[in-house]
């Protein structure tokens, strides 16, 4: 990646390979689609690769990169970098034994994450995806504890709220996957 | 107390959702070589800016040679030849069987097989004599005649986004279990598992019918599957051509259950195994596959549009 830093390349990219998963996830929470999440965490890596050598590892370059990560989408959504068409009609009908249930629930479920305020999505990627502590995630946030909780109360009861119908159709109180080992 | 109860639950269903959410990362999402051709990029915009005439462009042509030149590790030739591969027309054959300690069926560890023939660059393809066609990032299941057909509003073909398995715990967990997984999986979704491999080592020479070239060991093992404290291994090894193409590729994709786990209840099943080989070859033919009817279509939901002004 760059000349006379193979050691610095080597960490950086086992950093990228073990954790580059964990960042994608949380992205796609914050920005309701994988292309963008996957855009987001390259910008963010590409940030984090430059302060790579000047970093406290003892901390763990993950925190360092939940913060990129906040920072740069709420830079995208202040400058309406990105816009995304509305997603299409939800499905009719129940058909949980497919295969296709587990991608469908999952885009239902971005679906409701993206029209949350976008403090309230990031509140409920780092508290209950990374599973942050209130304090830490108040630290990324820059925010009181207070605020944490008070938009990962908000931010459920308005998730749970648009897909009350949903989330009986699909079954998501078990692991859909797990449902189809018996068959 | 019951209101802890209740904040604990709020919490627990909050992380399942979220679970759900995110279970389904796309193939093909290589975060560490989108980094490097970004910074590439930079380098090469930043160089420009100072480059003068010729020797500007000298200059720059310069920076992207050094920011590539790097002989290639195990592990950069399988995962180079892994996108090389998934970046043409191929033929493929591909065998799978499942297996679970104990067996759940007497029938089970059958071998399955399937052929087809994709063009990954126009993002189609087919299996299984066409029952299975892969359309501009769809795949299209022919299910009319069968019980499956009346949950579809009756339509003969249903069409979602396909496992999308690549790099993703859940999504790997689920195709492994899942019966109708083999046919639902693209082979380029089968190499992109190659970029999660975390060792990899050369064996010495391989060859296959109208090939010799190098083989070449991997493993790699995910954290967490689809169940709580499991694991998923995924060992296996690599063929490739003097072309740089992958030719053969042996996978072992084991999910490691825990005690505790009983499914189905009362049977404790301490592993899943799935093997799956796959053949490439007559790379470059043209692959012809259109999209079913939409009137013979039955879509559970449509893939969010994103663009950019």
């Amino acid at each position: 990646m760059r000349e006379g830093a193979g050691a610095l390349d080597d960490s950086f990219a086992r950093f990228v390979r073990a954790r580059g998963e964990h960042h994608l996830r949380v992205a796609v929470v914050l920005t309701g689609d994988w292309h963008s999440a996957e855009d987001l965490v390259q910008t963010s890596l590409v940030k984090l690769y430059r302060a790579w050598p000047r970093l406290d590892t003892t901390a763990g370059p993950d925190a360092y990169l939940h913060r990129i990560m906040v920072n740069t989408h709420r830079s995208w959504w202040r400058t309406r970098w990105r816009r995304e068409a509305p997603t299409a009609e939800l499905p009719e009908g129940s058909c949980a034994e497919d295969l296709a249930d587990q991608h469908v629930l999952a885009a239902v479920i971005r679906q409701a994450l993206g029209r949350l305020p976008r403090q309230q999505r990031a509140v409920l990627a780092l508290r209950y995806l990374a599973d942050l502590s209130e304090v830490e995630v108040a630290g990324i946030l820059g925010c009181s504890v207070g605020s944490v909780k008070t938009h990962a109360h908000r931010g459920l009861r308005a998730l749970r709220g648009q897909l009350a119908g949903e989330l009986t159709r699909y079954r998501v109180s078990e692991t859909p996957q797990r449902q189809r080992a018996g068959e | 107390m019951v209101e802890e109860e209740f904040v604990r639950d709020a919490e627990e269903e909050a992380r399942r959702l979220l679970a759900v959410a995110v279970g389904d990362i796309p193939p093909g999402i290589d975060l560490l070589s989108g980094v490097r051709r970004r910074r590439a990029a930079h380098r090469v915009h930043l160089r420009a800016a100072l480059a003068v005439g010729t020797a500007g462009v000298a200059a720059v042509a310069a920076a992207v040679t050094l920011g590539v030149s790097r002989a290639p590790s195990a592990w950069a030739a399988v995962t180079t030849a892994a996108r090389l591969t998934a970046a043409q027309s191929y033929q493929m054959t591909m065998t799978s069987s499942l297996r679970t300690i104990p067996p759940l069926t007497a029938g089970m560890g059958r071998p399955w097989t399937v052929s087809g023939e994709f063009s990954p660059a126009r993002r189609t393809g087919e299996e299984d004599g066409g029952q299975v066609r892969f359309v501009g990032g769809y795949v299209y299941t022919y299910v009319g005649g069968t019980a499956a057909a009346a949950r579809h509003h009756g339509k003969s073909w249903v069409k979602t986004t396909g496992p999308a398995f690549t790099s993703t715990r859940v999504g790997i967990a689920a195709w492994l279990i899942s019966p109708a997984g083999l046919p639902l999986t693209a082979p380029q979704d089968l190499l992109g598992l190659l970029q999660s491999a975390t060792r990899v080592r050369g064996t010495g020479a391989a060859s296959g019918p109208g090939w010799t070239g190098t083989g070449y060991a991997f493993s790699a093992v995910l954290a967490l599957g689809v169940s709580k404290n499991s694991s998923i291994s995924i060992t296996g090894t690599v063929g490739v051509d003097p072309q740089g193409r992958v030719r053969r590729l042996d996978t072992t994709i084991t999910e490691h259950l825990p005690p505790g786990t009983d499914e189905p209840p009362g049977v404790h099943v301490t592993a899943i195994t799935r093997t799956v080989q796959v053949m490439f070859g007559d790379f470059g033919i043209p692959v012809s596959v259109s999209a079913p009817p939409a009137s013979e279509v039955f879509t559970p939901l449509t893939r969010p549009i994103r663009s950019r002004p």
